[in-house]
């Protein structure tokens, strides 16, 4: 291979690859067995420890359960909701500055997406929170409960990420040759049985594409929380990136965060994995 | 994955960048310095814009020969540049900003910053130390040595609605917690009897993390009498490992955390548990709340942009309330500077830190926002304060910097931490997640672990 | 079994009109197949039977009952897609019995029915597979396997060999015909290949631009183009066409100009009329001899075995003769044309067909 002169040409773009790649992932297992705390002075080899710690910590525990319920709650409403509008907005004809106004949150940082709605659910000054909702019955302060507060990150996270599962949705399903439908048609499909038989089966590589990109995307998902909640009521809303920040920032345990980088590349690939196998071969 | 290593990614780059554009300097010597509100802070110095240089900064840059860089960033973006800054001790910047609840304690213990007391002769025609309060400057002191000069800095109190007050009978601000208790529960009765369901007796921060722990760590302390925190109150690192001091997060440390819960749950604003100064700010401003304590400098912040006439024609301060301790509800707080000691002229950052701090610049900052907080006595007794609040009010706002206990929290390098953990278990019981008892009782073991993990009781 | 009734049948898109009125009676078992160049509106044609897509005006009858509102899994037809259309995620049997599916049937007599089926089309060891792991000609056999489970009256296929190759496309052309022998169920079949409908057809519908150019059995329109366009689109290689100016008629000849000065005269009898604006000669009723009536140049050649393509510049076109015996000539010779008085195609300005009186005469 090494004689083959054409093998030296990759050799750049490894490097390259694996400065960009590698090292930085490297560097996050090395930190992760290392003791590397700003209040206590002095760098060393710290085993498992960090992951003892962690592992043990109410915080994590909570963390967990919090980002679990965020992801599997968001996930869920996300994927229905971009597949009905994909699914409305896919048939030739239908207008498409209703596909513009449906993507425009995507082009809203999440900061802003969670100002905004933080003031809108506020519930002394908001439109919805002190207004609308009551006005309709709902006197709970959203922002302020617990279980409010997780549901509110989740509306602001799908108001904000819907628009990228529509995308994917709508490029998917208008990719499915009309034959297939006009074929079941012919067979004698009802509606729904093209869109069990023929739709959803079509759309299973789009699904997990889709749900791969949801659950890294909502691992990620630190601005929005923050500004909306900063993770409260308590931790009711600290999810495992709050998490990280608090352990790096306000406990400047950097071996600490570390730690919770690897559980978390971890849990992702296990998961990834099982949705891949899932969905993807068979597809 | 996620936020780490991204921010592991930043600073692994950091490391490579910055030691590549660290150029070496001529004539002028350049400081760097990196803060956040642009057109707040230093807005006489830079411009609302914060990218220009007025006169007067350029006056002081001819004098001393040093070429001033400041970088505005988001709070949170300059703090984590800071913060990285210092780790990678590459000293890019030469100055950086602290805050007096936790910042100067961790960074002053990391080894992070240059003790300023050697400094203070050097530049007394900028700066000089004997002018300024000196709680300010006691707030930046850990283990007996100073570690920033105060620019934006607070005491406790409280502002009120007077109106409101007189409108339902109470006629003089209570003095004590226990008559500001009996005083919110009379507003809040006259409230509902009159239908304002919309305004709360009371507003205060109850956001989780570090937000609402300085007003908290201040009713701790009036319930208490001392920093409840360990066993005997000891304040310094060494104190609390002589005695083997224990926490006592569900000791003494409990009276003021419940009452603090207590009130935001019984006479503040439903969504309490999640708001931050800001929040506590607009709902005074707008009149949706009577009282806002014990911060008051959150209410003089809302006060100028209210629309609410009611709000800018009555609103009065009174010092904070006095605890069954017999000491007052603190809130006690600087936003400082202090000297990397990762810089490599810190003659000229000192010097640029002092004209950053000097009376003339704190001057212009009490002008251009009229607030009746200062840093000098010369400026709260000169025609700018004296022309725009009572005399009265100017000598209680002194009086509670002069009878403030800067340290009425321990000054430990774990405070920030401990601020985050002490906000996060106020919100959770204030949002009704978990009882108070529970809360302080998490909050203790989890103390106790930390503590013996950071080998305080070896 | 089913006849086939179209009255008028008209369908627009928007502004555009695709068909322009179609009548057409299909007899009960016939297989007709529907040719004509892209655009010519008979894929349309062939959806709107299946009711894929609703008349724009007209109306659709099976065996003389209105079917025109019939939704199209009650037409009792079954379709064959150019793109298959198998599902990909089913097997062979699945594909296969969907319609059974749909229509509640048991899964058993679905494996039943669809092992019978597979048996007349070879694909028994194929009934568990994924079309992804079928090559094209097994795919095809399954498509039209599926249309054959659903037993309908009419089998309607578009285009459904254009995605073979070439060998393939012959053998599937007989497969067909043979289904279609064996069924006897009504066919209709589109193509844009000439040859396919040559072959396959009972009738031939050719279309151009929405509207029906001339109908009849392979050899009537071979024989008796009644346009120059169904002239041109029927046969291969195509008929030559040759624009003349009639200088005179009479005593059954007729006297002819070209536009580059040639003059000459064909014994042609036919009844008054328009004037004869082109000839059409097929390429092996074209000869090449010194007695030819228009002179040119060989410019290109093809040996093609038994039978030589010739093709001669003259008059500003190009005329291709074929030649089954005798010497061929070589390229850039002046060689003559000679048009034969029979078989000769007669075209009038508008390009239809003049009607020549009809008496036999020796070829």
């Amino acid at each position: 291979m090494l004689t083959d002169w054409r093998f030296w040409f990759s050799v750049p773009a490894v490097l390259a690859l694996g400065v960009v790649v590698l090292f930085p992932t490297g560097f996050l297992f090395w930190m992760s067995v290392s003791h590397w705390i700003l209040t206590e002075p002095g760098v060393y080899f710290y085993g498992f420890q960090n992951f003892a710690t962690l592992l043990n910590s109410s915080a994590f525990h909570s963390a967990a359960w919090v980002t679990v319920s965020y992801l599997v709650l968001s996930t869920t409403i996300m994927l229905g909701l971009g597949f009905a509008f994909a699914l409305a907005l896919s048939r030739p004809g239908s207008p498409g500055y209703l596909r513009a106004l449906i993507v425009m949150p995507l082009v809203i940082p999440p900061v802003v997406a969670g100002f905004t709605w933080r003031f809108l659910l506020n519930g002394e000054i908001g439109f919805l929170g002190a207004y609308l909702l009551p006005a309709i019955g709902l006197e709970t302060n959203l922002l302020a409960s617990p279980v409010g507060a997780l549901f509110s990150i989740v509306i602001a996270d799908v108001w904000s990420r819907t628009p990228f599962m529509f995308l994917i949705f709508l490029a998917a399903l208008q990719s499915i040759p009309r034959d297939y439908y006009e074929a079941i048609r012919l067979d004698g499909a009802k509606r729904f049985q093209e869109f069990w038989l023929v739709t959803l089966p079509m759309m299973k590589g789009a699904v997990s594409v889709a749900i791969l990109f949801r659950i890294i995307d909502a691992l990620n998902t630190f601005e929005l929380i923050y500004v909306m909640t900063k993770g409260g009521p308590g931790r009711a809303t600290q999810t495992f990136s709050l998490l990280g920040w608090k352990i790096a920032f306000q406990g400047f345990d950097f071996g600490g965060a570390a730690a919770l980088g690897v559980v978390m590349v971890f849990a992702t690939t296990i998961v990834a994995l099982i949705v891949f196998r899932r969905f993807m071969r068979s597809a | 994955m996620g936020n780490i290593s991204k921010k592991i990614v930043r600073l692994t780059a950091a490391v490579g960048l910055l030691s590549a554009t660290a150029l070496p300097t001529f004539a002028a010597t350049e400081i760097n310095v990196i803060g956040f509100g642009a057109g707040f802070a230093w807005s006489d110095l830079f411009g609302a814009s914060g990218t220009e240089k007025t006169q007067k900064l350029l006056d002081f840059e001819a004098k001393y020969d040093i070429v001033i860089n400041m970088e505005f960033a988001d709070e949170e973006v300059a703090r984590q540049k800071v913060l990285l800054d210092l780790v990678n001790g590459t000293g890019n910047y030469d100055l950086v900003m602290l805050g007096s609840d936790g910042a100067v304690q961790t960074f002053s213990a990391a080894g992070y910053l240059e003790p300023l007391d050697d400094y203070l002769s050097s530049a007394t025609d900028v700066f000089d130390a004997s002018k300024v309060y000196q709680p300010f400057l006691e707030a930046n002191t850990v283990n007996g040595k100073l570690w920033g000069l105060p620019y934006y800095s607070f005491g406790a109190g409280v502002v009120y609605r007077k109106d409101i007050f007189d409108k339902y009978g109470i006629t003089s601000f209570p003095e004590t917690t226990e008559g500001l208790e009996q005083a919110l529960q009379t507003i809040k009765e006259g409230l509902a009897a009159d239908g304002m369901d919309d305004v709360y007796p009371l507003t205060m921060r109850g956001a989780p993390g570090e937000e609402p722990s300085l007003d908290l760590s201040g009713f701790v302390y009036a319930y208490a009498g001392y920093p409840a925190w360990f066993e005997g109150g000891p304040t310094t690192p060494d104190e609390i490992k002589e005695k083997k001091a224990q926490p006592i997060f569900n000791g003494d440390f409990k009276p003021g955390f419940e009452t603090f819960v207590r009130w935001s749950r019984d006479y503040g604003p439903p969504g309490i548990a999640t708001h931050t100064w800001v929040d506590m700010m607009n709902l005074y401003a707008q009149g949706k709340a009577v009282v806002l304590m014990p911060s008051a400098i959150n209410a003089f912040a809302g006060i100028p942009g209210s629309e609410v006439p009611e709000v800018k024609e009555h609103s009065a301060f009174a010092p904070s309330p006095v605890g069954p301790s017999g000491k007052a509800v603190q809130s006690f707080w600087t936003f400082s500077i202090g000297v990397s000691a990762f810089s490599e002229n810190k003659d000229a950052a000192y010097k640029a830190l002092a004209f950053l701090t000097s009376e003339p610049v704190l001057r212009d900052f009490a002008n251009s926002f009229g607030w009746p907080y200062t840093t000098y006595p010369e400026i709260m007794n000169s025609p700018t304060l004296t022309e725009r609040w009572p005399a009265e009010m100017l000598s209680q706002i002194e009086a509670s910097f002069s009878e403030a206990d800067p340290h009425y929290f321990p000054y430990i390098p774990e405070l920030v931490e401990f601020m985050d953990q002490i906000g996060t278990a106020a919100s959770s019981s204030i949002a009704g997640t978990t009882s108070v008892d529970e809360s302080l009782d998490d909050l203790q073991s989890w103390a106790s672990e930390r503590m013996t993990r950071a080998g305080y009781y070896k | 079994m089913v006849a086939v009734r179209l009255q008028g049948i008209r369908k627009s898109y928007g502004t555009v009109e695709v068909l322009k009125g179609i009548d057409l009676d299909i007899q009960d078992g016939e297989f007709v197949v529907f040719v004509g160049p892209s655009g010519c509106g008979k894929s349309t044609l062939l959806r709107v039977i299946a009711g894929l897509e609703d008349a724009s005006g007209g109306d659709l009858y099976f065996d003389d009952q209105r079917f025109t509102d019939v939704p199209p899994a009650k037409r009792g037809v079954a379709m064959v897609f150019q793109s298959y259309a198998l599902y990909p995620h089913m097997n062979v049997a699945d594909n296969m019995t969907m319609s059974l599916r749909l229509a509640g049937v048991d899964k058993a007599k679905r494996r039943e029915r669809a092992a019978e089926v597979a048996e007349m089309l070879q694909l028994s060891p194929l009934l568990d597979r994924k079309p992804g792991q079928l090559s094209g000609g097994q795919r095809q056999r399954v498509a039209i396997g599926r249309a054959i489970v659903r037993n309908p009256d009419i089998f309607l296929f578009d285009e459904p060999l254009s995605n073979l190759d070439a060998a393939l496309r012959i053998e599937t052309r007989v497969g067909i015909s043979k289904l279609h022998h064996t069924l006897r169920n009504t066919m209709i079949y589109v193509t844009h290949d000439q040859v396919e409908a040559m072959t396959m057809a009972d009738r031939i519908v050719i279309l151009d631009r929405g509207v029906i150019a001339q109908v009849g059995t392979p050899m009537e329109l071979y024989q008796a183009p009644a346009n120059i366009f169904v002239a041109g689109f029927i046969g291969s290689p195509k008929m030559n066409f040759l624009p003349v100016r009639e200088e005179g008629r009479g005593d059954g000849k007729v006297r002819f100009s070209t536009e580059t000065g040639e003059a000459f005269e064909l014994a042609i009898d036919l009844p008054a009329g328009e004037p004869i604006a082109q000839l059409g000669i097929r390429p092996e009723n074209l000869a090449i001899g010194a007695d030819g009536q228009i002179g040119g140049r060989v410019s290109t050649v093809e040996q093609l075995g038994s039978e030589s393509l010739v093709y001669v510049e003259a008059d500003k076109a190009t005329f291709v003769c074929k030649i089954t015996s005798g010497a061929t000539p070589k390229i850039d010779e002046t060689v003559r044309l000679v048009i034969p008085e029979h078989p000769l195609h007669l075209f009038d300005a508008g390009g239809e067909a003049l009607p020549r009186h009809t008496h036999s005469s020796p070829r």
